[in-house]
């Protein structure tokens, strides 16, 4: 990792943000899937309900025994896939035309729209979307869309919704239904099925592809948002860092000027920012130290100087003294007294000559 | 000429003493600030030599005080050697400043120098009729014979001298050549004097009865 506090500020800075982006971004994602979840499966068992309901409305009303007669091929004509309510998060659009008018009695089509939504869960509605529904976001393929077959006590089927769907519909089997509903998911569909009036066995498929491609778009608008946050942040990151380092590199200026000559300049910590006072506080006790010890050294050499001058003066002008005119012996005998005293112990003496 | 000599240090107070005495100058010596601040007031003195680092008074203080009374020229023989130093000593009143250790012969040039500077000389002869008095040899000659002159005598001329036209009492006289230490009688002065007068010949010298002697060109 850099040695530098900016550096090193802005990389906690952007791995915090980013561990936090990324854990924010997860889990709208997840919520925002499991959303869609939810919603194709209220769809898909209120589209179960409606089927059931509509094939207790066709049943005929002659009490014999057998298999009840249904007025199949006038609900299969209308009911070539079942658009989605308007009311998802990625709505799906209006299939391309509305539907044609049943051709004759109860349709699958009328039958639908005969019945109101159920508060909460939305039924399944056919007809142009709301004026002004935009088209979903990132809608690769065609909308989703309910289709449903229904099956005969026998194992044949009785009836099968036309749409894009046909071929994955023809090629179902007819799952073990019970009288609660039950759930078989991929990645592309929801199949939701149970036993139906008079033995028959109901299911509703519900294609996912649409859903999960605006799921993808709206994983990669997080991705994109959150990547540029941090980008922003970063950037914004390294700015105040930069302020927050100018301070020392202030320090670090008075300290440069701070020199043997100029020893009792210290640094100001007034202006300064609460965490880097208690360091200007101790650079300022060293300096205050060292300027203390300067002055003990420059001291203790000028008495060591002026110690060592006094003899050395002493020795110098007696000896010029001696030198200065002719003396007898006895004259010069006095003179080098001062070395016993100021030069060495023992030296300097005339018998010794060296003075 | 008579000099003082203020040193704590009692080998360089002797060595100091004896080397102006061999050169001819009466000299009284003071071994702190005090006595120094107190002979300095007390006689005319016609050099000082001040240390700066002085029990009792040091030598800054010396020196203030002493300006305060007297013009005598001072020279600074210290320690302490630091241009600050040099300038502060100067700067407060001395005329001269050598730090130490020194030349003996530098120090007794300057103090020749600081009596001649204090007297209006700029040169170290000084010529009176057909005398020449060289104070750098502290000798007389006449004609370029030299003329032998006892040290005192020499003292005594050359003070004379060196107020030349002006009027110098006895006491003057007994102040510029004579110790502390020393008995002087009262005819001492006359005794010189009159030898001055035999050796160097002519009228040079008068005598102002009960008030001093004057030197004539």
């Amino acid at each position: 990792m850099t040695k530098s506090i900016r550096g090193r500020l802005q990389w906690w800075y952007g791995s915090i943000l980013s561990v936090a982006l990324t854990c924010f971004g997860s889990l709208v994602y997840l919520q925002a899937e499991r959303d869609m979840r939810d919603r194709a499966m209220r769809q898909s068992l209120a589209a179960l309900d409606d089927l059931a309901a509509g094939l207790r409305a066709a049943r005929p009303r002659h009490p014999r025994g057998g298999h009840p007669g249904f007025r199949g091929e006038s609900l299969l004509e209308n009911a070539g896939g079942l658009p989605l309510p308007a009311e998802l998060l990625f709505p799906v659009p209006p299939p391309p035309q509305p539907p044609p008018p049943a051709a004759d009695g109860e349709s699958a089509g009328g039958m639908f729209r005969g019945r109101p939504p159920r508060p909460g869960v939305g039924g399944p509605r056919q007809g142009p979307p709301p004026d002004g529904a935009r088209p979903p976001l990132g809608r690769r393929g065609p909308p989703d869309r309910l289709e449903f077959v229904i099956w005969n006590p026998d194992g044949s089927r009785m009836l099968q919704s036309r749409g894009p769907g046909a071929a994955v519909l023809a090629s179902l089997e007819r799952p073990t239904a019970l009288p609660e509903p039950q759930v078989r998911q991929t990645d592309q569909a929801l199949q939701v099925f149970q036993l139906g009036p008079a033995d028959t066995v109901l299911l509703v498929h519900r294609t996912l592809s649409d859903d999960r491609a605006g799921l993808r778009l709206f994983g990669g608008m997080i991705a994109g948002i959150g990547g540029l946050t941090i980008a922003t942040a970063v950037l914004g990151g390294r700015w105040i860092a930069g302020r927050m380092v100018r301070p020392i590199d202030g320090i670090a200026g008075t300290a440069a000027t701070i020199s043997a000559a100029r020893l009792d300049r210290r640094i100001e910590t007034s202006g300064l920012e609460q965490e880097l006072v208690p360091l200007a506080q101790v650079l300022n006790q060293t300096f205050e130290r060292l300027q203390l010890s300067f002055q003990q050294l420059t001291q203790f050499t000028a008495d060591a100087s002026h110690e060592l001058r006094t003899p050395l003066a002493v020795i110098h002008a007696e000896t010029e003294l001696a030198l200065l005119q002719p003396r007898t012996a006895e004259q010069s005998q006095d003179l080098p007294a001062f070395c016993r005293t100021d030069a060495r112990p023992g030296g300097c003496t005339p018998a010794a000559g060296t003075w | 000429m008579k000099i003082l000599v203020v040193e704590d240090e009692p080998d360089l107070l002797r060595v100091l003493a004896q080397a102006l005495r061999e050169s001819g100058y009466a000299v009284d010596e003071a071994a702190d600030g005090e006595e120094g601040l107190y002979k300095a007031r007390a006689w005319e003195y016609d050099a000082i030599i001040l240390d700066l680092l002085l029990p009792k008074l040091n030598g800054w203080e010396v020196l203030q005080r002493l300006r305060q009374e007297r013009k005598t020229p001072v020279l600074i023989l210290t320690a302490r050697d630091g241009v600050q130093d040099r300038v502060r000593g100067l700067d407060s009143g001395a005329d001269d400043y050598l730090a130490k250790p020194f030349h003996l012969t530098e120090l007794l040039a300057r103090v020749r120098a600081l009596i001649r500077r204090s007297a209006g000389l700029a040169v170290s002869e000084m010529q009176i009729g057909q005398l020449v008095i060289d104070t750098r040899s502290r000798t007389v000659s006449r004609d370029g014979s030299v003329i032998p002159l006892t040290p005192r005598e020499y003292s005594l001329l050359e003070l004379l001298a060196l107020n030349r036209g002006s009027l110098v009492t006895r006491t003057q006289i007994y102040e510029h050549l004579f110790e502390e230490q020393e008995e002087s009688f009262s005819n001492l002065v006359d005794v010189h004097v009159s030898n001055l007068r035999r050796k160097l010949g002519g009228d040079f010298i008068t005598t102002r009865r009960g008030q001093g002697y004057l030197l004539h060109d």
